[in-house]
């Protein structure tokens, strides 16, 4: 089955490092998921992104449009009867589920940079799934969501027109909203604000918003946007998306910092990035870098969700 | 001393030039990035934008990297008589970290990008070098207050012979107008690579850099940049050219006529080849039609125009190159052969990866016919075409697409098919393992030998397919048996898709594989009568009306061809109970006494009989079809019509009677 995901997100959102946090959350989950590189080039872009985020440090600001094709291979359990009076029997089958990802650089959405944009725009629309980035911290400091969503939005739409798949006046695609950076103090202070988190029962008894909640969440960050526009970002996406093909979830990537003693979730130290002051001739500046192991949150179930999803066909 | 319109003064050392210019980064505030300062020249900001996206590396982890590239400004500008004229710049953009470490709003360092462009048209009066133009450059501070033009004396000194053969492979590669990655150079330093491009360049006509880009490196996941020369750590796609850094053995050959005559052409006097060039500054592109006039001018082509087509190089008008100096230390296919061998004996899987890499590397390229045939019978000998090798899956794969490459023609057609069978296994050819088939199908082949080799029916296969891969004159009964087998299966599961027409065109324009039905089967009489059944009823359903038994009496009549013996009892077994069959009896009758070669006149006096007795009519035209249509339609169907009739008439009585009350 083949799959093909596009990432979505203004400039500094997270999209490569979302990526990267990919075999890693495969990793740590243990249940026999992998991720294999599709052909040498996409092998070696996995291997790299990976070996970044466990050394602890960021991956490279993108630049252009990268393309790689990841295989998501593991197994699930198949109940079949085969009359009506015999038992269920139980087959494991070996599923492998092509992701074609393409990460843009953020600025590739900006209206002067044409052949990459029309790349981008090319790739969004043939599609299956999108993986929207939505930056909070990026939203709250620059306020930038809404006009990049909407001028992709819009030109996808605009090539889509005539097309069958729009024939309802929605665009056809899935769209798993990725409300990022879960693990950035104010992000989580506005969760607990609002009463959304629960914790998870597992060893480390990490926090999380359950994803029925996430939408509302995302309402709420919405309210404190710089330019008061980040809540025009899920009507634009809902006015442009059939609603019931878009699911919201509360990710990090790099998750939460996890206390080398106990080896759980601590309240009052949480945060996985530092930043180590830099200075330039341009001025002060802070370089950022992971601070502990990474234990993504939410980093495959938008994966999982848009690859659950059927093709679609025309009209469908 | 340089004016601002370009025009510099020269001597023999240097060459003082004024360069347009951008610079990209981000300041500490940013997140994309963006312009942040160029010139106010004849470019302006929104065509370097264009042109650092154009010519974007991906991401990079390594720095600093360059790029060369070529611009063309299409508005006029007025040349020396007035005309107007596109003007042309060559260009270098250097992708390195800043002076002083910035870092972006997301805490990342940032890769800035200086880009610097000089008239072509200066830099080609003095042949001036992309390494050169970096070195000239590289030390400049693009200043943020201000746009002028930046100067900057560049250096003139000739081209060196290039100090790898490699350099001349490459450029005999780029005539091909497909764009060349050369692999494997991870570890060489990026001047070296840089280097190797101006040795490449030197070695084409300078006025190609008109239309040259380059780049000493690309990200591998940048698929869509647009390099027509490049480093990178793994190939992007199947379409370029893939050239390993390693090469050992010279000389090769490019596999296409033109380049091997150019490299020979080069090669026969490097140094003199090199000056010549660097004077041919005027404008041409990569295509056939720059390429050809070029080379016929310099004595590589004779005078014809037109592009010789494909196949082996001949013997090159010049000398040849020198091998003793090229093949130092490299080992041959034969011996690399030998070497996988010896590796599988002593069972030692990694050793055998090795040398499958490096024989993969020779993969495109191809051997001396004597070469190729010795290597053939090592892999027959040694059965290295066998399921069972003891190495990893990938390494197997590997083996298999390079073998087929090196020792077999592409695509694969079936003769060589054949042959792969034969190299497999003597005695148990068929069906070959899976493995292989994949790989056969990898390296490409025709469309019998695709079915042959996966053992499944591809979706492009159609009756008209079926019926040509099986008129196949050479094929192999035991193969046409199974392409005729699973073919039928995937026609009769999908003969909705296709209508009854096109049945019929394929296998009527091949008389109903009649013919090639009696040489496959020709000790199975029942298999041939039940396929030929199978491909009647796939042409007219599930029965033969008489239109469609006149159809195939009709067919063989006009085509002349006489039936099999099959044909008639398939259409026998297969018409319609009130079906008049007396033709094709009489047809089955002629075809019985010729399958048995009787003396030619008991034959005779056998045809002459039977014209007394069955004497052969011609077949109804259409007005009389329908006519004929309905008297066989109401034997069958007139009783039902009756009982219809007098069922309706019970009923009506009845009602009548109850309306009556």
């Amino acid at each position: 089955m083949t799959q093909s995901i596009a990432i979505l997100g203004a400039p500094v959102s997270g999209k490569t490092t979302f990526l990267a946090a990919l075999n890693i959350a495969l990793a740590r989950q243990n249940e026999g998921w992998k991720l294999v590189g599709a052909d040498p080039a996409s092998s070696e872009r996995l291997v790299t992104l990976t070996h970044q985020l466990t050394e602890r440090s960021y991956p490279k600001a993108t630049s252009g449009i990268e393309q790689f094709s990841w295989m998501l291979v593991g197994q699930t359990m198949r109940t079949e009867r085969r009359r009506w009076f015999s038992p269920k029997q139980q087959h494991m089958d070996t599923v492998k589920v092509r992701l074609d990802l393409a990460d843009p650089s953020g600025e590739v959405a900006n209206r002067t940079r044409h052949a990459l944009r029309d790349e981008l725009i090319k790739n969004l629309v043939a599609s299956h799934g999108l993986i929207f980035i939505f930056d909070p911290i990026s939203e709250f400091e620059r306020g930038n969501t809404f006009r990049y969503t909407f001028s992709v939005v819009a030109e996808m739409a605009q090539l889509m027109f005539e097309t069958p798949e729009f024939s309802d006046g929605y665009l056809p695609h899935y769209v798993a909203v990725c409300i990022t950076k879960f693990d950035e103090i104010r992000i989580f202070r506005t969760a607990e604000h609002s009463n959304l988190i629960s914790y998870d029962p597992d060893d480390h008894g990490f926090p999380k918003v359950d994803n029925d909640d996430a939408r509302e969440f995302l309402a709420q960050l919405c309210k404190v946007s710089k330019t008061r526009n980040a809540e025009l970002v899920i009507n634009t996406l809902e006015q442009y998306f059939r609603p019931d093909r878009i699911k919201y979830f509360v990710t990090s990537a790099i998750g939460f910092h996890v206390d080398p003693i106990t080896e759980t979730f601590n309240l009052s130290d949480y945060q996985n990035t530092v930043r180590d002051e830099a200075n330039s001739a341009q001025g002060p500046s802070a370089y950022a870098r992971i601070r502990g192991p990474v234990f993504p949150i939410n980093v495959i179930e938008p994966f999982e969700w848009v690859s659950r999803q059927p093709i679609l066909t025309a009209g469908g | 001393m340089p004016t601002d319109n370009g025009i510099a003064d020269r001597d023999m050392q240097s060459l003082e030039v004024t360069a347009q210019w951008a610079l990209q980064g981000k300041l500490p505030h940013d997140a994309g990035y963006r312009l942040l300062n160029s010139s106010r020249a004849m470019l302006n900001e929104d065509n370097f934008s264009r042109l650092l996206e154009r010519y974007s590396l991906g991401t990079l982890e390594q720095l600093p990297q360059i790029a060369v590239t070529w611009i063309e400004d299409k508005a006029p500008a007025h040349g020396q008589h007035g005309r107007q004229r596109p003007t042309s710049y060559l260009g270098v953009a250097i992708h390195a970290r800043p002076a002083t470490s910035i870092v972006d709003v997301g805490g990342r360092d940032v890769v800035q990008t200086s880009f610097y462009c000089v008239e072509y048209d200066l830099l080609a009066a003095s042949a001036v070098s992309y390494s050169a133009m970096y070195e000239g450059f590289r030390k400049i501070q693009l200043p943020t207050e201000h746009r002028d033009c930046v100067k900057a004396t560049l250096a003139t000194h000739g081209a060196r012979t290039p100090a790898r053969p490699l350099a001349t492979f490459v450029a005999a590669m780029l005539l091909t107008d497909k764009p060349v990655c050369v692999l494997g150079a991870d570890d060489v330093d990026v001047h070296e690579r840089l280097q190797f491009i101006d040795d490449v360049a030197a070695l084409l006509p300078y006025g190609m850099r008109s239309r040259l880009s380059a780049a000493t490196w690309t990200s591998s996941t940048n698929r869509a940049h647009n390099f027509r020369l490049f480093f990178s750590s793994k190939a992007r796609n199947s379409d370029d050219h893939k050239i390993p850094w390693n090469i050992t053995q010279w000389p090769i050959s490019t596999g296409h006529m033109v380049p091997d005559r150019y490299m020979s052409w080069l090669t026969s006097d490097v140094a003199a080849r090199i000056e010549t060039l660097a004077t041919m500054t005027g404008h041409m592109g990569f295509g056939r039609n720059s390429v050809i006039p070029v080379l016929t001018n310099l004595g590589v082509l004779p005078g014809s125009r037109q592009w010789p087509s494909g196949g082996a190089a001949p013997q090159a008008p010049t000398a040849p190159p020198e091998p003793a100096t090229w093949q130092a230390d490299a080992p041959t296919v034969e011996s690399l052969l030998l070497a996988c061998v010896t590796d599988l004996k002593n069972a030692n899987p990694v050793a055998a990866a090795r040398h499958i890499q490096r024989l993969a590397d020779y993969g495109w390229h191809d051997l001396a016919p004597d070469e190729r045939e010795r290597c053939r019978e090592i892999v027959t000998t040694h059965r290295l075409l066998r399921e069972n090798l003891g190495i990893t899956t990938t390494a197997r794969a590997a083996l298999y697409q390079a073998l087929l490459r090196l020792v077999f023609s592409q695509p694969i057609m079936y003769d060589t098919y054949r042959s792969i069978e034969t190299c497999v296994d003597e005695d148990d050819d068929w069906p070959i393992h899976a493995a292989l088939g994949e790989a056969i199908e990898a390296v490409g082949a025709s469309k019998p030998v695709r079915i042959l080799a996966r053992q499944a029916v591809g979706a492009d296969t159609d009756p008209k397919a079926l019926a040509e891969m099986l008129a196949l004159p050479n094929l192999l009964e035991h193969h046409a048996q199974f392409i005729l087998a699973i073919g039928l299966d995937y026609l009769e599961k999908r003969s909705k898709d296709f209508q009854r027409e096109e049945f019929r065109a394929a296998f009527q324009a091949r008389g109903y594989l009649a013919d090639v039905l009696r040489r496959i089967y020709l000790n199975d009489a029942n298999l041939e009568l039940r396929a030929l059944t199978r491909i009647l009823q796939l042409i007219y359903g599930r029965t033969l009306s008489q239109a469609a038994v006149d159809d195939i009496l009709r067919y063989l009549e006009g085509a002349g061809s006489e039936p099999t013996a099959a044909l008639c009892a398939a259409t026998t077994v297969l018409a319609d109970r009130d079906v008049d069959i007396r033709d094709v009896i009489r047809s089955a009758c002629d075809a019985f006494v010729k399958e048995r070669r009787f003396n030619q006149d008991d034959e005779a006096a056998v045809i002459i009989r039977l014209n007394q007795v069955m004497p052969r009519r011609s077949f109804a035209g259409p007005t009389t079809k329908s006519t004929r249509r309905l008297l066989s339609w109401w034997p069958r169907n007139g009783l039902t019509l009756i009982g219809f009739f007098v069922a309706l008439l019970i009923i009506l009585v009845v009602f009548a009677r109850i309306f009556h009350r």
